[in-house]
């Protein structure tokens, strides 16, 4: 049990008359990056939310391990009242961070990203979709996490920042920190994942190392239609 | 479990929202205004008087859009607010509400007192007590305006109140010559049974600027009460509270 990170136990959530999240059961090993995937609806962002505290589980028990988590959702909202700028401080606050430490962070993940630093002294709202999103990511990785949970990576980034945001998913998996990645894109996550879920209506139907799945032949695409798409067509 | 560190930084949050909130400013800037001319056209007593009454509204318009516009934009979506942390946040927005709203209005009352003081007209043992009544007023708006805008946007949590008074003082006023008795009461502080004493405390509910006067100081622990069950079902509601989709 020491090498995992995160444990979910039976954990069920229902919104009114939809059962979002069926008895979901899983651990995530430290320092693996996971491939969270599931169609449309299928219950990804619940099941992100109720890790982060955001959803309270109907039943079923969550623990969690990290000491600081990282989260950057599919569409990053900010208080509109805020600067980039401002809001990187108060995040280095809440993480006890020094002033000197923010802002080489600030500096080393914005050009990892190509985010540029003058935007920073702009209102968050003001920023474009993509911007949005490397925003998002800059105030996660300032918290230097030691679990990062990101709801569709890529979405509204230009291909040279996915492969920035690639690149990084893998110096931090290299670092020893643990990635939860829920995406559409199969390519993507195939160059990447150590270990794949798949979560088809609510239930979790596939949990392994993506290892073991290309030893029997399979790739990321294959597996993802047989258990996510089984049944849609 | 929410750290002292991440509290900190929700005090400068909601700080923050207040300070760039164009309401903000304009409630301030409008108590200045109407005190100042009270106080150029009649008297600094007559401007303290005016400062009592309207003081607790500045508390209630800071409450403006300070929760469920927030839950609805996604905002509360963020690392900031991980494990319960929104939960935290939004019942701080009551204290730090209150702790600004009051800080600004004691200065403004030091003001107006301090003239007052240095001719030997300040009457110290009445004006402290109202003022206290005012701020204690003031407090339960905020957490009348918080408790409403976990159920309404923008700025129509104040809005509801202050339309609930108008309607309230209009139909006074069109049924003044048949009862007579809630202004009565109002006048005298008395009440003939609990039945009509109950009714006022309703009424007060809505309209609590009524309880700054002398005679009504002594119903300052009901009121707490009041203000005791909103806290209560405050936090009731927020602890249930959860981040569903947008």
């Amino acid at each position: 049990m020491s090498e995992d990170i995160l444990k979910l136990s039976g954990v069920s959530k229902r919104y009114r008359k939809v059962e979002a999240v069926r008895n979901a059961t899983f651990v995530l090993r430290r320092a693996a990056l996971t491939a969270f995937l599931g169609e449309n609806g299928a219950g990804k962002t619940t099941t992100i939310k109720l890790i982060l505290g955001f959803l309270t589980p109907d039943a079923g028990a969550i623990e969690k391990r990290p000491e600081r988590i990282g989260y950057v959702p599919e569409q990053p909202a900010f208080s509109p009242w805020l600067t980039g700028a401002r809001l990187l401080e108060y995040t280095a606050r809440a993480g006890s961070l020094s002033r000197s430490d923010l802002e080489s962070r600030v500096r080393e993940y914005a050009r990892l990203l190509n985010f540029e630093q003058a935007l920073l002294e702009r209102t968050v709202r003001t920023y474009s979709l993509g911007n949005h999103k490397k925003f998002s990511y800059l105030q996660s990785l300032i918290l230097d996490p030691d679990f990062l949970i990101v709801d569709e990576p890529f979405t509204a980034l230009d291909p040279v920042a996915i492969k920035s945001v690639r690149d990084l998913f893998l110096d931090l998996k290299r670092q020893g920190r643990t990635l939860l990645l829920s995406s559409h894109l199969i390519s993507e996550m195939e160059k990447i994942c150590d270990d794949v879920i798949i979560i088809r209506r609510g239930e979790i139907v596939f949990h392994d190392e993506y290892g073991r799945v290309r030893e029997t032949g399979k790739d990321l695409e294959n597996l993802f239609l047989e258990f996510a798409g089984r049944g849609s067509s | 479990m929410v750290d002292a560190e991440r509290r900190a930084v929700y005090s400068r949050l909601i700080l923050r929202k207040l300070v760039s909130s164009k309401v903000t400013w304009v409630a301030g800037a409008a108590l200045l205004v109407v005190v100042g001319i009270f106080w150029i056209k009649d008297s600094n007593k007559t401007a303290f008087e005016a400062f009592l009454g309207l003081s607790p509204y500045f508390f209630l318009f800071l409450t403006q859009d300070m929760i469920r516009g927030e839950v609805d934009s996604g905002s509360l979506e963020n690392v900031l607010f991980v494990d319960g942390g929104y939960k935290t946040y939004l019942l701080m927005k009551n204290r730090v509400v209150a702790g600004a709203a009051a800080a600004f209005v004691s200065g403004l009352a030091v003001v107006l007192a301090v003239p007052m003081a240095v001719n030997g007209t300040f009457p110290a043992r009445t004006a402290i007590p109202l003022f206290l009544m005012a701020l204690a007023v003031g407090i339960y708006f905020v957490l009348l305006g918080n408790t409403l805008s976990l159920f309404l946007k923008g700025g129509s949590n104040a809005m509801i109140v202050i339309v609930a008074q108008a309607v309230f003082f209009v139909w006074q006023m069109m049924s003044l010559n048949r009862q007579g008795g809630f202004m009565t009461y109002l006048e005298t502080g008395t009440f003939p049974d609990f039945g009509a004493r109950l009714r006022f405390m309703g009424v007060a509910a809505v309209i609590p600027n009524l309880l700054i006067k002398s005679r009504f100081v002594l119903y300052g622990l009901e009121f707490l009460l009041l203000a005791a069950a909103l806290w209560g079902f405050q936090r009731y509601k927020v602890g249930r509270l959860e981040l569903e989709r947008r």
